[in-house]
């Protein structure tokens, strides 16, 4: 037994070890002009099939996985959080269009999404069809990038926010005024160290909550069962 | 359309009532004196990396790995030296098991984070929930080796292959009254 201890002792020591040597690379300095990643906002309007038109404020985060990028959508009148992953079809250098297909958690559509360089940032244009719930139509949207990566907030001020979520009663719903933060400096987003212990990302999608919150849900039961 | 966002919050808030529930009650249950049956301990390891690995799977929060496998170590060292202090004892002729509050306890704030950060947080938050989840992992992990270790001896002697070495108090075991059938 007291080797079985000394040697989980080791164990520890040498991970820890490993962790304290490991180089703190951050991302080479990247001033966000080269990759189209970043945090996009604006507004999207679409038409249904009965001629009826709306708009909603739209929240897109875009991550560039190499050859893929996967898109990350939230439609504030919806808020509800989808994503999407899409091969990268460049037109030169400053143009590249991302095909996506959505078909899960209520909706179904197929769309494309541009992004096109502006000076030193780059701007989304997006357009598609589909059914989403009770909507059948088709949508546009136009989008600034706010931020080089993923915004975060910090530590205190996102439990405070998911203290305020839990207690606070339903979300109101979506101030269809809100206008976009037009002319809103772009922010460059932090890149992690490797020491840190999780990155900033996209919201989860609403799909994959549920499937976690199963998870978390029905396994404490089995294990209430035991 | 526009009810889809309290639909949501309410469909969240019952998950984490249930959740929380359950696994509270869950922890109370595994840390009373039961009868020791070794397939206990087995199926809830399955069952936790199950969790754990369906998360990571489905739900891929960004949490970096090596934090995750160092708080996995530590938590398995957690578990296994109070998975050590397990109290055997024979009760009408069953091999009981008072074990230790520990894991069960880690492994419930574990579930009960995550399942509020995944409902109602950032994903930011959901990934810190995930390195709680897995020193709650480690430390079940840890927990029943210990168990199992420690139990091996105590069947033994109920098997009537009584080591002429074992020493029922080493084995955490309190001694069984005069008479009673072992």
């Amino acid at each position: 037994m007291r080797r079985l201890s000394k040697g989980a002792a080791a164990l520890v020591a040498i991970v820890l070890l490993t962790l304290a040597l490991l180089p703190t690379l951050a991302y080479a300095a990247d001033d966000g002009t080269n990759s189209y990643a970043g945090t996009y906002m604006g507004r999207g309007d679409g038409k249904d099939k009965n001629g009826k038109t709306g708009d909603s404020m739209v929240t897109i985060w875009v991550e560039d996985l190499g050859d893929t990028a996967r898109i990350t959508f939230q439609v504030d009148k919806l808020d509800v959080t989808v994503d999407a992953e899409g091969p990268e079809q460049w037109s030169g250098e400053d143009q590249v269009t991302i095909p996506i297909t959505i078909n899960k958690y209520g909706v179904d559509a197929t769309g494309e999404i541009t992004f096109s360089r502006d000076g030193n940032t780059w701007v989304l244009g997006g357009s598609g069809s589909g059914k989403a719930y009770t909507y059948d139509g088709d949508g546009q949207t136009a989008l600034t990038r706010i931020s080089t990566g993923i915004p975060m907030p910090s530590l205190g001020e996102q439990i405070k926010d998911m203290g305020e979520a839990v207690v606070g009663g339903p979300p109101e719903p979506a101030d269809d005024s809100a206008v976009p933060p037009k002319g809103q400096a772009e922010t460059q987003a932090e890149a992690a160290s490797s020491l840190a212990p999780a990155e900033a990302a996209p919201p989860l999608p609403t799909d994959d909550m549920f499937v976690g919150l199963f998870l978390l849900t029905f396994f404490p039961l089995l294990f209430l069962l035991l | 359309m526009k009810d889809v966002p309290a639909i949501i919050y309410w469909i969240s808030l019952a998950a984490l009532a249930l959740a929380t529930v359950f696994i509270i009650v869950a922890a109370v249950r595994q840390s009373v004196p039961r009868t020791f049956a070794p397939w206990r301990g087995i199926v809830q390891i399955v069952m936790a990396v199950i969790v754990f690995g369906g998360l990571v799977l489905i739900v891929s929060p960004s949490f970096n790995v090596i934090w995750a496998v160092v708080l996995g170590v530590l938590g398995a060292a957690a578990g296994f030296f109070a998975g050590r202090g397990a109290k055997f004892s024979v009760d009408t002729g069953k091999l009981k098991i008072r074990r230790s509050p520990v894991a069960p306890w880690l492994w419930a704030v574990g579930v009960i984070v995550a399942s509020m950060t995944l409902a109602f947080g950032t994903s930011y938050l959901f990934a810190l929930a995930m390195l709680v989840l897995a020193f709650g992992l480690g430390a079940v992990l840890g927990q029943v080796i210990a168990e199992q270790m420690q139990a091996k001896p105590v069947v033994a002697v109920g098997q009537g292959g009584l080591a002429p070495a074992f020493d029922p108090a080493q084995a955490g075991m309190a001694a069984p009254p005069p008479g009673a059938a072992v």
